[in-house]
């Protein structure tokens, strides 16, 4: 387990750019926080670090999945507006915990019980204004060393 | 009695023609990149082509009903609905395990285990015997790997018979599986895929039995094996 403080947003996409250099397909990364704890700013990070361009990542609150043909895709999961677990059953995620991509889940917690064993978690604590404490923890070995070499 | 069946329940598209309990022509390719969609609906095409038969000659539509790819499930029923509502005709539900366990030969008179990777240690499984036809045991079952192997030595020493695996999942659960029961046997890999002229000659096999079985577009269903968290039939809230 490892805590990162970030003191911006730019700084936060700066931590996540270093983290999708590590990533491979099949990584799923579990992302638990407040609205404004700067989930969505942290996958805008990691598109640019796969060669997406973080303007096409908006929240897909509605839709439920975005995809993103980066240096690896990238599907992106945001399950707040989630109400019952047979809608997420009908979204095929194995398709994509299991497929050719990177996943991000905004809400994981709210899948808990379908998240890999291997998957990475990320924590994001509202500090003040602009400060945030991002913690990273995963069973993986593989995940482990690279939030071992995260900073 | 002519029968279009199709299978897109895994990376295979497969599509046959069968008239009077006979296979007249039949595809099964391997898809790179499990788009069914795309070539579903071209492959049907070319097999009515090539075999000089109609479409609307069609008295029976079957698909292969899963387990398997939710998303390659729904592209199968779906064409299966929108044939059927221009043709008018019936339709059979087989599961595609039954036309796996159906690939192994009937000589071998042994339990055939079925098992496909349900992920996160979890399997899709059923049991079967043949016997002028094929006689489902246990199933359709999702559940724990070690699960599955305690219930295949129950099954095994009540019926007094060795077992053969087949199904996708002895790629990734071969070494475990010995593990537990050394003597199992594995099918070939060509086995491990529900091949659709299984799909119709299962169809022929039940008509013989039961003529109800066939459905109507509306009634028709997949054969979807929720987890136990999902299992319940109140929505849960999250």
């Amino acid at each position: 387990m490892k805590t990162i403080t970030s003191l911006s947003i730019n700084q936060t996409k700066e931590i996540a750019r270093r983290l999708s250099s590590g990533l491979k397909e099949k990584d799923v990364l579990g992302l638990v926080g407040d609205l404004g704890s700067g989930k969505t700013t942290f996958i805008k990070g990691l598109a640019s670090g796969l060669g997406i361009k973080e303007e096409r990542v908006i929240s897909p609150s509605f839709v439920l999945i975005r995809e993103y043909k980066g240096r690896i895709p990238l599907y992106h999961f945001d399950l707040y507006r989630l109400n019952y677990i047979e809608e997420f059953e009908l979204l095929d995620y194995k398709r994509y915990f299991y497929g050719d991509g990177i996943t991000c889940i905004e809400w994981a917690e709210k899948i808990e019980d379908f998240l890999p064993d291997s998957c990475l978690r990320i924590k994001f604590e509202i500090i003040d204004k602009d400060k945030r404490d991002i913690t990273f923890y995963s069973k993986d070995n593989y995940l482990k060393r690279i939030i071992k070499g995260l900073r | 009695m002519k029968i279009l069946a199709l299978d897109t329940s895994t990376i295979f598209l497969s599509l046959a023609l069968a008239e009077d309990e006979e296979i007249i022509a039949e595809t099964h390719r391997r898809l790179k990149n499990k788009d069914h969609t795309r070539y579903l609906i071209p492959e049907i095409d070319r097999l009515f082509k090539k075999s000089q038969r109609d479409l609307e000659d069609i008295d029976i539509l079957c698909l292969g009903s899963g387990p398997g790819s939710f998303t390659g499930l729904r592209v199968a029923l779906s064409t299966v609905k929108a044939l059927n509502f221009s043709l008018h005709n019936k339709i059979a539900s087989i599961p595609s395990m039954d036309a796996i366990a159906y690939n192994i030969d009937e000589q071998q008179d042994r339990i055939i285990a079925c098992i496909q990777d349900a992920k996160k240690n979890k399997v899709y499984g059923a049991l079967y015997k043949r016997d002028n036809g094929l006689v489902r045991l246990k199933g359709y079952l999702l559940m724990e790997f070690d699960r599955y192997m305690d219930l295949i030595r129950e099954v095994k020493e009540r019926e007094n018979k060795e077992v053969i695996f087949t199904g996708e999942g002895c790629q990734i659960f071969k070494e475990d599986i010995l593990k537990r029961l050394p003597q199992g046997y594995f099918a070939e890999r060509r086995c491990w895929y529900p091949y659709a002229k299984n799909l119709a000659r299962l169809v022929f096999i039940r008509l013989k039995e039961d003529k109800t079985f066939l459905s109507t577009r509306n009634k028709v269903e997949l054969l979807y094996l929720h987890s136990q968290y999902a299992n319940i039939t109140k929505p849960k809230k999250l």
